[in-house]
């Protein structure tokens, strides 16, 4: 219940909250089992595209595309989230309240009770919509109710994530919280900022359409509604993995941050430019007109400002820590990095993969030149290595000391070996994967597509080689996903030992400075937030509403 | 903040200024503005009944300055016309609909690339100059037959402008 | 009052300088070699674009 101020926070023997423990741990069982049944299907749509292999017992490519998204995008990273986030709280400003902590725990029952009604669906072949759910394909309403559950379950935990950081901050008026809340505070708000999009959309929209109570939907209303949502979502992933970069990889390393300030100043800016850029999914979209796609580019150019800053912070600690070291010349302090610890290797592979994954969504998001890549492989290729790697990657080397640190055990040298290797498999797979799939996105092959050979056209012909390097890309990172259910298991049995496993927390160069106090005034960061997202959105929906677009019918088509 | 920081924020910005800038040249001088934008509804009930998408095809462009209109039906599970011939050289502006679902309509190896949805007409003009052949495939998944929609776009020398 | 800003002057001065001194020769070569292949892979892009249209 207490607050930490002083240098518990940076202390290596402050533990998460025995109680929040068991939370955070509920929450890793969900990502573990989420990550082992979205990866097999990962694997089998792989080999289903290389041409080599049929899907038995029924099930269909696109059921099985359904699953490998929603249970991935979706289950898997929400989980993950809530539970870091609780962890990160409970370790940096004090255990939760046990109203808070109820919160917590009752977000956890709705999320999986969302997930379960999701999952049955998917499993009956009544909702084989894909993650992103485009009406008018319509699926079962129950498919619906889950997905909304899932978002419903995920308010009521961060509402006590909230409740936890604005305790600290009122009974510690005028000071400086504690970094990694403050992040997790800043995530917290877009989130609910954003979601009010999807939530919208479903409730208002596909679920009175599935239960039949209207008859027609407005589709570019509802892909706006979703993209709205769905950027930010991708924020959303990303920034608990900032929160490790920033926080807790300088620990790991036994240095100190770059800078607490500009830490806090580039989450700002994710919470301002994350949301009003949603078009950008829409750029080949009808029913919106060019200024105002125009217009969110713009704005989408705007968000990756904080990521310049991130690079430069990052390659900062590395230099700084292996100068430390003794490294004189002009890059030797890269040999001076701790080359055998599974959490910095896992993290540092995330990085490099960022950097093409960055590159690649600045060509994306470029107006018309996303004519070029649209819903080509290219994309799928995009995501695998921003999501699927820098993102991935940093969560599990999270889960490496969160799981021995709330189960009271240590990484021993099995553990850090296979983080190693699961470092490893997974770059290896991903790297081949990936650049399959941007080559053969480039020759215009056409991403959500089973195996085809498109009447035997020349071009088809090219991608089916490209699919044959995905498949294995793909058995890579199953084989990397094997390693890292193994490694999940080492870490959580076994004996306990007296001093559990740390969860580095990084003091920062500037850490005595005052903080610059405009970043935590709430009131002030909301108003610009929505003042953008009004700018970037008010004429598009406005005229999605005026402009009479005949509503669409729902179709099951599969 | 480090000077080196400065420098890196600085020219990187002013990199993706560029880039925004050569965008909006491109789009507001070049015409090439992000396709299908602006809103022309339909009624998608109603669609073959409409004079446009009764018979959709190639036909010689009665206003505007490009040279022909090619109209396109994209529907589970193909598209129509099944096969198309453009004479070399000549502009074009394409016009797809859908009476269903949405749907994907990608020229391979051209920038044509754009979401079709039911009740708004998608566009976008484009100049043929090479002779040679490109496959459309839809790129958004529509249901089991996705991959079953395809056509033909035979950019030819001489061709109809010529009968 | 003013004897305290003064203080927390003097202590950003500090915090400036630390900053400052860091050798972040290597820093700034990475960050330039991030930038170099940005304009180069969004160039490459834009040309394939162009040829495209």
């Amino acid at each position: 219940m207490s607050n930490y101020t002083g240098s518990e926070i940076f202390s290596s023997k402050t533990k998460v909250d025995k109680k929040d423990s068991k939370l955070v741990l509920a929450n890793m069982i969900w990502v573990s089992f989420a990550l082992l049944i979205g990866g097999t299907a990962g694997l089998l749509q792989t080999l289903v595209r290389s041409g080599q292999f049929e899907l038995p017992f029924g099930i269909g490519y696109y059921q099985l595309l359904t699953l490998h998204g929603v249970i991935l995008a979706l289950v898997m990273t929400f989980f993950f989230i809530m539970g870091f986030q609780i962890a990160a709280l409970s370790r940096t400003a004090g255990s939760f309240s046990t109203s808070e902590l109820r919160l917590g725990w009752t977000g956890f029952w709705v999320m999986t009770a969302g997930t379960l009604m999701s999952a049955a669906m998917i499993a009956l072949n009544e909702a084989s919509v894909l993650y992103t759910f485009y009406a008018p394909l319509q699926a079962h309403a129950v498919h619906y109710i889950g997905l909304a559950l899932v978002i419903v379950g995920t308010w009521i935990s961060v509402a006590g994530q909230l409740m936890r950081y604005f305790r600290w901050r009122k009974e510690n008026k005028g000071q400086k919280t504690p970094l990694l809340s403050y992040m997790t505070a800043i995530n917290n708000v877009m989130w609910i900022v954003c979601t009010i999009g999807v939530a919208a959309t479903v409730l208002f929209q596909f679920i009175p359409w599935s239960l039949g109570w209207v008859e027609t939907i407005n589709i570019s209303l509802s892909r706006t509604l979703f993209w709205y949502f769905g950027h930010p979502l991708v924020y959303f992933w990303l920034l608990p993995a900032y929160m490790v970069w920033y926080a807790v990889i300088p620990k790991v390393l036994g240095t100190k941050g770059f800078s607490d300030n500009l830490a806090r100043l580039a989450f700002v800016l994710f919470l301002f430019f994350s949301i009003p850029v949603g078009i950008h999914h829409q750029l080949v979209d009808p029913g919106i007109d060019a200024f105002w796609k125009g217009l969110q580019v713009v704005l989408t150019f705007m968000v990756i400002v904080p990521s310049l800053m991130t690079a430069f912070s990052m390659f900062a600690v590395f230099e700084t820590y292996g100068r430390k070291q003794g490294a004189r010349g002009l890059l030797d302090w890269f040999k001076k990095l701790p080359w055998t610890d599974a959490r910095f290797v896992l993290v540092f592979i995330g990085m490099l993969f960022f950097i093409p994954g960055g590159l690649g969504g600045i060509i994306n998001a470029s107006g018309q030149m996303n004519q070029l890549v649209h819903n080509t492989i290219w994309i799928v290729g995009h995501f695998h290595i921003t999501v699927g790697a820098p993102v991935i990657l940093t969560y599990f080397a999270a889960m490496l000391f969160l799981l021995p640190h709330i189960t009271g055990r240590k990484i021993d040298k099995i553990a850090n070996r296979l983080g190693l290797f699961l470092a490893y498999t997974w770059a290896l797979g991903m790297g081949i994967m990936s650049l399959a799939m941007h080559w053969a996105g480039l020759r215009g092959a056409p991403r959500r597509s089973t195996f085809s050979e498109y009447g035997g056209a020349d071009i088809a012909s090219e991608w089916i080689t490209y699919q044959v390097m995905q498949a294995v890309g793909g058995s890579f990172l199953f084989i990397a996903i094997i390693i890292a259910i193994l490694l999940f298991l080492k870490l959580t049995t076994g004996p306990k030992v007296n001093d559990p496993e740390e969860f580095p927390v990084a003091m920062f160069m500037d850490q005595e400075e005052p903080v610059v106090k405009w970043v935590e005034n709430w009131r002030l960061l909301i108003i610009i937030t929505i003042f953008l997202i009004l700018i970037a959105y008010t004429v598009p929906v406005t005229q999605m509403f005026t402009e009479n677009i005949p509503g669409a019918k729902g179709f099951k088509l599969w | 903040m480090h000077k080196y920081e400065k420098i890196w924020i600085s020219l990187g910005t002013a990199s993706l200024a560029v880039f925004l800038i050569i965008l909006g040249i491109s789009a507001v001088h070049g015409g090439h503005t992000p396709a299908a934008s602006g809103i022309e509804t339909i009624n998608p009930e109603h669609v073959r009944e409409d004079a446009r998408f009764s018979e959709p095809g190639l036909k010689e462009a009665t206003d505007g300055d490009h040279d022909y209109d090619l109209y396109f039906l994209a529907s589970a599970f193909m598209y129509e016309p099944g096969e198309v011939e453009i004479p070399a050289g000549s502009t074009v502006k394409i016009h797809v609909t859908s009476p269903d679902v949405v749907h994907g309509f990608q020229v391979v190896g051209t920038n044509v690339n754009m979401i079709a949805e039911p009740g708004l007409i998608s566009t976008y003009e484009m100049t043929f100059d090479e002779p040679g052949e490109h496959l459309i495939v839809c790129n958004e998944y529509c249901g089991i037959g996705h991959t079953d929609m395809t056509s033909t776009l035979k950019v030819v020398n001489g061709g109809i402008a010529n009968e | 009052m003013s004897e305290e800003r003064d203080k927390i002057k003097k202590e950003e001065k500090r915090n400036e300088d630390n900053h400052h001194k860091l050798d972040l020769r290597g820093t700034f070569m990475m960050v330039m070699a991030i930038g170099g292949l940005m304009l180069l892979s969004w160039f490459g892009a834009f040309i394939l674009f162009m040829e495209r249209m």
